[in-house]
């Protein structure tokens, strides 16, 4: 019923899938989708220049890493880690999608702030950012 | 529980408001300190502490708690009897029937390898002052008696006028005077009383002046306010704010009962610190503003099930940590303080979330944050009178790919209860709780929902 109301209401295919195949243990879980968002909500409003997400992200090395940001809206978004700045673009205001840009992190604790970097007819969303080390 | 579609949830969000906030380094932090407070024997004897009484607890602090990272002692109002005033007209001692004074004290509380903390408020003027026209410091001749307002604060204290002439130099120079004395966190007073006689303009005025000569020397505990406007004020001026009503005689009743699920338009808000921690929890976050509990008095809870609930709040909204128990009045509540585990979530600047900020729902007795490495912390709390199921969703409320899961470890247990996949049930007792460290697997995401947001950016939670 839940997949059910998944496929009418979020424009999108849901698939359930077993997660045996992660931990051996048997729970049938579902597929995020790209009229979902992830976990239990999202972030939005970074509309005003001051509009700013803050994420605290800890890193074993010093590296320059791949970070993934899902999001929505027509927006550019800009991405400030560690004194350096990265843009990326989002181009669709009715489905998550990814984008991805390199960010640098030092050892420990690091943050990257996320900022939209002008008005925008369709203002940003943003769900979660992934860290690939 | 709902699903995790937009537009679902669109009509069902709760839109949270992120502030411009002070930036200091603590509010860079996220968390409050970790202390001692005078309060419990003032309460209940209505009376300033003895100094004999505080040395003992100061010595006991440091022997107990020091290396468990409580690393700082305040002292507390019932502060009328402080009237020892130096040239300036700033007070010199706690109480003026003490034999040493702040120089002394801070001296010891220094020696001992701990922080000062003090509570006094800047815009008080001490009748000793008042009388004596103490010349304001920085000023061609006004004296104290000149900038005092129109309305005292009682028999023994005036307020200053911030709209006179040398308001800001008194204000300011007392500031600069307890930075001077090594002081490193000043808890501010009555400050719902200054507002509702002075005006919201003045109140302003005030902390602005009083943030200005703190900078980042100095941690600002801004307490009873008013928090118009969801603290709109305070969050421009303060490092903390209180959110709740005092702990007064403690237990459950300031826990979790006291005017449960009500809630006042001024101060204070909410009569007990679940329900004020939960309504400012939008607010809390590294950037933004420190919540403050108010007090832990752990000996006056009935079970360490109830110990436990009540520190764990606390560490889970990103509060201070404020021992109010004595040497000899703590009993065997020791333990809960030295939980290192929860310690650390304190050190790390952690702050959680509810995952609803509706009173009635049981959704906000379910708290969830995440940390740099990204694991996340789950808080569960039963605050009723019977046994409930409680849980969290790895995939649907963590966000965690497939739900799947390396470790979960019960923080208070001490315990790694291993791999899982789905979600986690368990069985709560009556004012019991579970805290949980959970390590997903693979890649690591960081949800935004339980990021910082600030500058008018929102978090829409599904669970309403």
């Amino acid at each position: 019923m839940k997949g059910l109301m998944v496929i009418l209401v979020g424009c999108s295919a849901a698939f359930f899938c077993s997660c045996k195949k992660s931990c051996g243990m048997s729970y049938v879980t579902e597929i995020l989708t790209d009229g979902q968002f992830s976990g239990a909500g999202y972030t939005q409003g970074f509309g005003s220049p001051e509009g700013e997400l803050t994420f605290a992200v800890s890193s074993r090395s010093a590296s320059t890493v791949k970070l993934t940001i899902r999001g929505r809206g027509r927006a550019e978004a800009q991405i400030v880690a560690n004194g350096h700045h990265a843009t990326v673009a989002f181009d669709d205001s009715d489905r998550w999608q990814e984008v991805t840009a390199p960010v640098q992190l030092h050892a420990g604790e690091n943050l990257i702030a996320i900022k939209q970097m002008n008005a925008a007819a369709s203002p940003l969303m943003v769900d979660y950012i992934e860290i690939n080390q | 529980m709902h699903l995790k579609s937009f537009l679902l949830v669109v009509s069902l969000s709760l839109a949270s408001v992120s502030l411009l906030a002070r930036d200091s380094k603590y509010t860079r932090h996220g968390t409050g300190p970790k202390y001692w407070i005078a309060y419990e024997w003032c309460f209940e004897n209505n009376l300033p502490i003895p100094e004999d009484r505080w040395k003992r607890n100061i010595d006991w602090m440091a022997d107990t708690f020091r290396d468990y990272g409580y690393d700082m002692i305040c002292n507390d109002g019932w502060i009328e009897a402080a009237q020892s005033i130096n040239e300036n007209g700033y007070i010199t001692k706690y109480n003026s029937n003490w034999r040493h004074g702040f120089e002394y004290w801070n001296k010891y509380i220094e020696d001992k390898g701990m922080k000062v903390g003090v509570y006094y408020n800047p815009l008080w003027i001490t009748s000793a002052a008042y009388y004596s026209k103490c010349k304001v410091s920085g000023t061609n001749g006004i004296t104290a008696a000149d900038i005092a307002g129109r309305w005292r604060f009682n028999d023994l204290l005036f307020w200053v006028d911030v709209n006179k002439e040398g308001a800001e130099q008194w204000i300011k120079g007392y500031v600069r005077y307890f930075k001077s004395l090594g002081v490193s966190y000043l808890r501010i007073d009555f400050l719902e009383n200054y507002e509702r006689n002075y005006g919201t303009d003045a109140y302003e005025k005030a902390l602005k002046w009083i943030a200005e000569e703190a900078g980042d020397d100095l941690f600002l505990s801004l307490v009873m306010p008013n928090c118009y406007h969801h603290g709109r004020t305070e969050l421009k001026y303060g490092d903390m704010i209180r959110v709740d009503d005092d702990c007064f005689k403690g237990g459950w009743d300031f826990a979790s009962s006291r005017r449960r699920g009500q809630h006042k338009s001024s101060w204070p808000q909410y009569g007990n610190a679940f329900d004020g921690m939960v309504a400012f929890s939008d607010v809390a976050a590294k950037g933004q503003m420190i919540l403050d509990g108010d007090f832990m008095r752990l000996n006056t809870m009935a079970t360490r099930e109830e110990r436990q609930f009540l520190y764990s709040l606390m560490v889970m909204g990103g509060s201070a940590l404020a021992i109010a128990d004595q040497y000899d009045t703590i009993g065997d509540a020791v333990e809960i303080y030295q939980n290192r585990e929860m310690i650390e979530l304190n050190n790390l600047g952690f702050v959680g979330r509810p995952l609803s900020q509706d009173l009635s729902s049981a959704n906000s007795s379910r708290w969830v944050g995440q940390l740099p490495d990204g694991d996340y912390v789950v808080g569960l709390f039963n605050r009723e009178e019977d046994t409930i199921t409680s849980g969290i969703d790895f995939f649907k409320e963590l966000g965690i790919k497939e739900g799947a899961v390396e470790n979960v470890r019960d923080l208070w247990q001490h315990q790694d209860l291993g791999e899982m996949c789905g979600k986690y049930t368990t069985s709560l007792a009556p004012h019991s709780c579970k805290i949980l460290r959970i390590r997903p697997k693979g890649i690591i995401r960081y949800q935004a929902e339980f990021a910082s947001p600030k500058g008018g950016v929102t978090i829409n939670m599904a669970n309403e």
